[in-house]
């Protein structure tokens, strides 16, 4: 009985999950039409021509935010302080990785002496 | 001569579940790390997108059917997180030293989890809520926020991520490399130590086991 539960829920919201993320387009109003087609121009010979809010986003998940939101305050900070964060989190992984292999050598000679 | 005697320290659910959640732990990070480098092109980035969400629905959706499969064993393992006494500290402080070959009979003695996997716990349980939370307003919310507050979710749920895999790093080496914890990872395939290995690193659960005579396994 658990297990028919436990079925009906990932079904439900397996189906929720995919019709959210297969309706969940909306199209550019005219004052967002007329923002991006600047910052479209930039990159782009013509304005968009399926100027769909969630297509636009995944045919440029990729790139950083400021190519198009470059007038958001704040925004160049932030991806600033993005930079900042995987270069640090490269680093401490970097050390982490390093003091494993430390411990590593460290009990194999320990154990080559015993 | 090899050990017959074994304790069962993990249920097969709970093992299921460590398993499950540790492979979609592994995409999410793989996917999650490729896209926060920016090291696909567009149209990668995209498929890579999605693979990032499948198995967030199921890194986030599998523990929360545990939940309501087993809330008993939730309960209980809430509890045994977030109880701490003076020897799960001094595990803590005395461990360093310990895992670089230090002398096992300064070590306190220990409940069915020790300090350190306390830590790794509580770990995983902040980090995933960090994850779920911004997760979920960046997948169904983000057309409706601005986009430096879209910003803001997105270094919560990058620093998130780094605190999880920094501790799964350590977990992974531990569990899999460290001599002195050969069991663990047999462990967490058939739920079973020796009475030994039960005896040496949980001497307090092993003792209160024991005591009952429950889940032992005989020769």
């Amino acid at each position: 009985m658990r297990i028919l539960i436990a079925v009906l829920i990932i079904i439900s919201v397996g189906t929720i999950l995919i019709a959210n993320y297969a309706f969940n387009d909306r199209s550019l109003n005219s004052t967002e039409l007329e923002q991006v087609k600047t910052n479209c121009l930039k990159c782009h010979r013509a304005p968009p021509v399926y100027p769909h809010v969630t297509f636009v986003h995944n045919k440029h998940s990729a790139l950083e935010c400021v190519v198009c939101h470059g007038q958001e305050n704040g925004l160049e900070t932030m991806e600033n302080i993005q930079l900042s964060l995987r270069w640090a989190g490269l680093g401490v992984t970097a050390l982490g990785l390093v003091g494993i292999l430390v411990n590593y050598i460290v009990m194999k000679s320990r154990k080559g002496k015993q | 001569m090899i050990e017959r005697r074994t304790v069962q320290r993990f249920k097969k659910q709970s093992i299921i579940l460590h398993w499950v959640h540790a492979a979609s732990f592994v995409i999410l990070a793989i996917t999650g790390i490729l896209m926060l480098f920016h090291l696909t092109t567009l149209q990668e980035g995209y498929t890579i997108r999605v693979i990032h969400l499948v198995a967030a629905a199921v890194f986030a959706g599998v523990p929360v059917m545990y939940c309501l499969l087993y809330p008993t064993a939730v309960s209980d393992f809430l509890k045994e997180t977030f109880r701490w006494d003076k020897n799960d500290l001094s595990w803590l402080v005395l461990s360093p030293r310990y895992y670089f070959g230090g002398r096992e009979n300064a070590m306190p003695p220990q409940n069915r989890i020790n300090g350190n996997q306390k830590l790794w716990q509580i770990n995983i349980i902040v980090s995933c809520l960090v994850l779920l939370v911004s997760g979920i307003i960046l997948w169904f919310f983000r057309m409706s926020i601005p986009v430096l507050t879209y910003q803001i979710f997105l270094l919560a749920h990058a620093m998130a991520f780094f605190l999880l895999f920094l501790g799964f790093l350590l977990h992974f080496y531990l569990t899999s490399f460290h001599p002195y914890f050969d069991e663990s990872l047999s462990s967490m395939i058939d739920g079973k130590v020796s009475f030994s290995y039960a005896q040496k690193y949980y001497s307090k659960w092993y003792d209160k086991t024991l005591g009952k005579k429950k889940d032992i396994i005989p020769d």
